[in-house]
């Protein structure tokens, strides 16, 4: 039993871990970057007078490629600007995203509009940060103006109708965040031209095969993954975090070991009559441990297993909605993490449970196996 | 009548915290095939101690001791777990049977640890419980059974064996008087029907009254 919960209980921690570490992943990746984003070659190394000298003139061709790569399920251009909005009365900063509402609506799921709709196919919508709608009063359906500089220097401005809210948990970004469509922005940059395409897929591992064919087929371009994207906050949070569980793990891998080595070690010595019984009746020391070790691998097996199969039956029964995590650092909103049980830990787990009982039988019986007939008979 | 053990000059000492204690000192007798011999004594006099050595399960430290006529005293261990295996049977105070085996598979062990074919093993577990009266209870486990029935099954395991010596420490002590006078007479029937040389130790006047010979120690030395 023993050595099934101690095997449950990593099983389950790991499954913890990875179901956090992927939710974090997951709303990294379906909120703001998509999988990772294609722009001109070093374009993100600096801060530029003029951006926009340096977006994509061939968006066209690039997006006809791209869609026909395998694995690439979505293209997202989008621009990044600089702007002011206005109600009328109030007038705050905040970063502008032109980009395609239709498309991204169907891969930006945890963008999280918690009021009105999300941006869609609304000619003249604009969905705000939650801090952003706060500064500024708003509320799906009023009016806002944003006012901006074209390529050219001129002052802009487009009338747009307020769509939703959304909040991405992260304060920061909601704050001055707004999205507007991708016709909007170039009207009012004054630009056909995109900074930046996102890219949306089935799977994260299509990612590096697919930055490589768009290296090939553009090598003015380069792209770049979401963790790098958002090194500091999901990188460098990841990093932080595998490092603490990697610590927590290794407590409870102590703990579980010395568990299972002291359960295993008391019931071999609490047999001390029963192995001497066995010498007395002529088994050597060399054939007690025989039995002890095989007993000891299978109880290791038998617990192993069952420490795997009830990791996986509670987290089936019980845990299938996942947990209710207060908000991270720097994020606003609460989130469910489901406990990801992955089978390459099932066999760790198993194998530590296995191993582990069975060095508990070595160290225990070993010490048994030896002492005296008399003094293994003779003891209580 | 030809010598079961020769026991000469035979010394023992315990190291325990302090000064060693001399529980045998120099102790020298024979027991002949086929006797049925209690050791006796108050507590302390080394009784257990010179049953341990008689079973192999003590080392000879001073002295000699011969069994079958041949010397044991400087035996390697694996020459002596090949005669507990095969010439000694063991009865203990506490009865040490497995609770997970049932009556007839706590018999049938040691005989499937020493490699014995089926059929001949199934032989003696059944001559042996049917000895000590347990056929029937074969099929029940230790913990279902009495004191008394629990004895029985170490007896009749002992003697599956086929063992030349049986050797009993205190094996009435965990009985009350009328189940340890029933478990002795069984013993005594197999030193008189089989010739099996019994070895008791006990300071119970009712275990002594069946012995047809008594060795009696006093302070590690022999008294008779």
């Amino acid at each position: 039993m023993t050595v099934a919960l101690g095997t449950s209980a990593l099983f389950i921690f790991n499954g913890f871990n990875v179901g956090v570490m992927n939710q974090y992943r997951e709303n990294t990746i379906h909120a703001r970057y998509g999988n990772g984003q294609i722009n001109l070659k070093g374009y993100r190394d600096k801060v530029h007078e003029k951006p926009w000298e340096h977006w994509m003139t061939n968006y066209a061709e690039l997006a006809q490629k791209l869609k026909a790569t395998p694995n690439v399920k979505h293209v997202f251009p989008r621009v990044e600007f600089f702007a002011l909005l206005t109600n009328g009365r109030v007038t705050v900063s905040g970063r502008g995203q032109g980009v395609d509402g239709a498309e991204e609506s169907k891969f930006f799921t945890t963008l999280n509009v918690e009021q009105g709709a999300t941006l869609a196919a609304q000619p003249d919508g604009i969905l705000l940060g939650q801090g952003l709608a706060r500064a500024l009063d708003a509320k799906p359906g009023d009016r806002i103006t944003v006012l901006a500089n074209t390529i050219h220097g001129s002052m802009n401005g487009v009338d747009l109708v307020v769509t939703g809210i959304f909040h991405t948990g992260s304060k920061d970004f909601d704050d001055v965040v707004f999205r507007l469509p991708l016709a909007q922005s170039s009207l009012l940059l004054d630009t056909p031209h995109i900074e930046s395409v996102a890219i949306g897929l089935d799977r994260i591992e299509d990612w590096p095969a697919i930055a490589a064919a768009v290296l090939q087929s553009f090598p003015e371009l380069e792209a770049t993954p979401f963790e790098i994207l958002d090194k500091v906050y999901y990188q460098h949070s990841v990093d932080w975090l595998n490092a603490q569980y990697g610590i927590l793990q290794s407590i409870i891998l102590f703990i579980v070991i010395l568990g299972i080595i002291n359960t295993v070690s008391i019931g071999i010595l609490e047999r001390k009559h029963e192995i001497g019984n066995l010498r007395a009746n002529g088994e050597s020391v060399q054939d007690v441990m025989k039995l002890l070790m095989l007993e000891g691998v299978v109880l290791g097996i038998a617990g192993g297993l069952l420490g795997v199969g009830l990791a996986w039956f509670l987290n089936f029964a019980f845990m299938r909605g996942g947990i209710l995590m207060p908000p991270a650092p720097g994020i606003t909103r609460v989130f469910r993490v489901l406990i990801e049980l992955q089978p390459d830990m099932a066999l760790k787990t198993f194998l530590m449970g296995a191993l582990t009982a069975s060095l508990g039988t070595v160290i225990a019986g070993s010490k048994v196996a030896r002492m005296p007939i008399a003094d293994a008979l003779r003891s209580t | 009548m030809s010598a079961c053990y020769k026991v000469q000059d035979l010394k023992f000492r315990y190291w325990l915290d302090g000064p060693p204690i001399e529980a045998l000192r120099g102790v020298s007798f024979e027991i002949a095939q086929g006797a049925m011999v209690c050791l006796t004594g108050p507590s302390g006099s080394g009784k257990t101690t010179l049953l341990n050595v008689l079973g192999l399960v003590e080392p000879v430290q001073t002295g000699k001791v011969h069994l079958q006529g041949h010397d044991v005293s400087r035996m390697p261990e694996g020459a002596k777990n090949e005669i507990r295996k095969l010439q000694l049977g063991f009865i203990f105070q506490q009865f040490h049977l497995f609770p997970v085996l049932t009556a007839e598979e706590n018999v049938d062990y040691f005989l499937a640890r020493g490699g014995l074919p089926g059929a001949e093993r199934k032989k003696r577990v059944r001559s042996a419980l049917e000895q000590v009266g347990l056929w029937n209870h074969r099929t029940k486990y230790p913990l279902s059974m009495s004191g008394g029935q629990r004895q029985r099954v170490a007896i009749a395991r002992a003697i599956a064996k086929n063992p030349k010596v049986l050797i009993a420490d205190e094996p009435t002590a965990s009985l009350d008087q009328k189940t340890g006078k029933d478990i002795l007479t069984i013993i005594e029937k197999l030193n008189k029907e089989t010739g099996l040389t019994v070895i008791l130790s006990s300071h119970d006047p009712m275990v002594i009254s069946f012995a047809r010979r008594r060795i009696k120690l006093i302070d590690g030395k022999l008294e008779e």
